[in-house]
């Protein structure tokens, strides 16, 4: 009789692990299934994870907001200057955000220099579910990603959504299209080296007035992220430099500028304002913008990369890698992916008048 | 073996209830319907060829009714999440913001001094006279250079420039 219950109880502590196995993995491919792919329309929320495929470590990492990952072109600062670079940008990323992807960045290389466009220090609060997710759910699991998540969240978010997509995306089973199932297991890369190219162009006419201040002062929390990514890089040998790219909307306050020069010259850091050297660096908002000067489509994110590639190269001395086998072969797959996309761009203009899918895999 | 089946349903129960409480947060900001909108803004509205206007108003409603503007900007922020239009008449620009499928009225802004609010207030009137019809209307100065005056989901901000007279005039949606 003994024996017996022994048995019976063994069984049914394997058909219980069985079976937990198989919600588990059912739960997993669900998940899978179910979570935005961004493999066209909203691109942006694919382009964290790209940064994992990465064979070759960087001598530059950009964080930041749009301001980085349309701005600058990593691969013409290294067809100019041999400059290796990898922009870890993404849609609205909060300054928390690129702290907590920086530490996560330096458990996988030691860049020279990190750059960090200051726009987003004007948010001092989570701002938007969406945002958030765009770049918290292609991290990878770490330390790192937990404290992002933490960070980040809004009221209504849950942390264990973040790690059992299926709680979040369950109600996704109405929207279930082909790109759901084609790219379940894998994604196209959407980005060159983190940038992500627009070749369109929508000319500057009148931008709005600017609102008045109600609180001139940018968020302490703000500052308190700016002081720990400043101390992670003295911690890791590399040189923080501070920018603000040349877009003119959304409105970048004279007092906020002041506030960022005033904390780069207590620290030491260089803080470049590219906005007042748009016409040094050549960048005219009728033709070098995509969307009437918010952001810089490839002519203005070459021009740019191209001046800032020069201060890279001369004032801190980065390497010429061209002559590394190794390296220039990377790079010239990234390039020759470049300049596929730019001719399936320039392509879908000259047919539709529009881009039309903007990926990297033209149709046809 | 009930008990092993009662426990995977208690889970696939919970993960169920998990679930459905995660599954609106995509409704990031609900709108109410046309029919039962009522307007919040009180005293707080703008006024520009005898139509009266406010935040959160039915923007096609109020357009149809101005005459046309003389252009638009789309303040698209990253990955097109919550595209802004803002459109530009004489005097002031008018933002519109798209909620639940309809356009909504997110903000109203002076862009000179050839209109004035109906409250009275105008760009390059002293600090003085702002300041009186500010208080007037229940507001207060809410920073150095910055009076705020809030009515339902409307707040009335203005700016005052460092020749101590009105630089701005625009009427916001309360953000919190």
């Amino acid at each position: 009789m003994a024996v017996k219950t022994k048995k019976s109880v063994k069984l049914n502590i394997a058909v219980l692990c069985l079976c937990l196995a198989a919600v588990a993995v059912s739960v997993w491919l669900l998940g899978k299934l179910l979570e935005p792919k961004y493999m066209s329309g909203v691109l942006e929320g694919a382009m964290v994870r790209e940064y994992y495929d990465e064979e070759h470590p960087h001598d530059v990492i950009f964080v930041g907001d749009c301001e980085v990952y349309e701005n600058f072109s990593p691969v013409t600062m290294w067809e100019e200057y041999g400059i290796t670079s990898y922009i870890r940008g993404s849609a609205q990323q909060l300054i928390w955000q690129s702290y907590y992807l920086l530490e996560e960045t330096f458990e996988y290389e030691s860049p020279k220099i990190v750059v960090y466009n200051v726009q987003s220090m004007k948010y001092s609060e989570p701002q938007s579910e969406a945002y958030n997710r765009m770049t918290l759910d292609g991290m990878r699991l770490s330390g790192s990603k937990v404290d992002a998540i933490k960070a980040s969240m809004t009221e209504d978010e849950d942390m264990i959504s973040y790690f059992i997509p299926l709680l979040r995306y369950h109600s996704r089973w109405n929207d279930l299209g082909s790109e759901d199932f084609e790219y379940m297991f894998g994604r196209d890369k959407v980005t060159v080296a983190g940038y992500l190219m627009r070749a369109d162009v929508k000319p500057m006419t009148k931008l709005p007035t600017p609102s008045a201040l109600s609180e001139p002062e940018l968020g302490e929390r703000c500052w308190e992220y700016l002081d720990k990514m400043r101390i992670l890089c003295e911690n890791n040998g590399a040189k923080l430099i501070l920018i603000k790219s040349p877009s003119l909307w959304p409105y970048w306050y004279d007092e906020w500028d002041a506030q960022i020069a005033d904390y780069a010259e207590k620290y030491g850091l260089d803080y470049l304002n590219f906005l007042p050297l748009a016409d040094e660096i050549g960048i005219d908002m009728q033709a070098d913008t995509y969307d009437a000067g918010l952001h810089l489509n490839i002519y203005g994110a070459e021009k740019l990369s191209r001046y800032f590639g020069e201060i890279l190269s001369s004032d801190y001395g980065l390497e010429d890698h061209r002559n590394d086998a190794d390296i220039a072969a990377d790079w010239d797959e990234k390039c020759e992916r470049y300049y596929a996309l730019l001719d399936a761009q320039l392509r879908e203009l000259e047919e539709y008048g529009y881009l039309k899918s903007w990926t990297l895999e033209p149709e046809g | 073996m009930k008990k092993t089946i009662s426990i995977l349903l208690v889970i696939c129960m919970a993960l169920s209830v998990c679930a459905c409480s995660g599954g609106d947060s995509d409704a990031l900001q609900k709108g109410s319907d046309r029919e039962s909108y009522s307007p919040d803004y009180g005293e707080l509205y703008y006024e520009a060829n005898g139509v009266k206007f406010g935040i959160m108003d039915y923007a096609d409603e109020v357009m149809e009714k101005l005459p046309e503007p003389s252009g638009s900007f789309e303040n698209e922020s990253c990955a097109y999440q919550g595209k802004d239009t803002v459109y530009y008449y004489d005097g002031f620009e008018l933002t519109v913001h798209k909620l639940d499928g309809d356009d909504r009225i997110i903000g109203v802004k002076l862009t000179d001094d050839t209109v004035q609010t109906p409250q009275g207030l105008l760009i390059g009137m002293s600090e003085t006279d702002c300041a009186s019809v500010i208080d007037g209307l229940g507001g207060e100065k809410t920073g150095a250079t910055v009076y705020t005056v809030k009515a339902g989901s409307t707040a009335l901000i203005v700016g005052i420039g460092s020749d101590a007279t009105v630089s701005s005039i625009e009427f916001a949606v309360i953000s919190d």
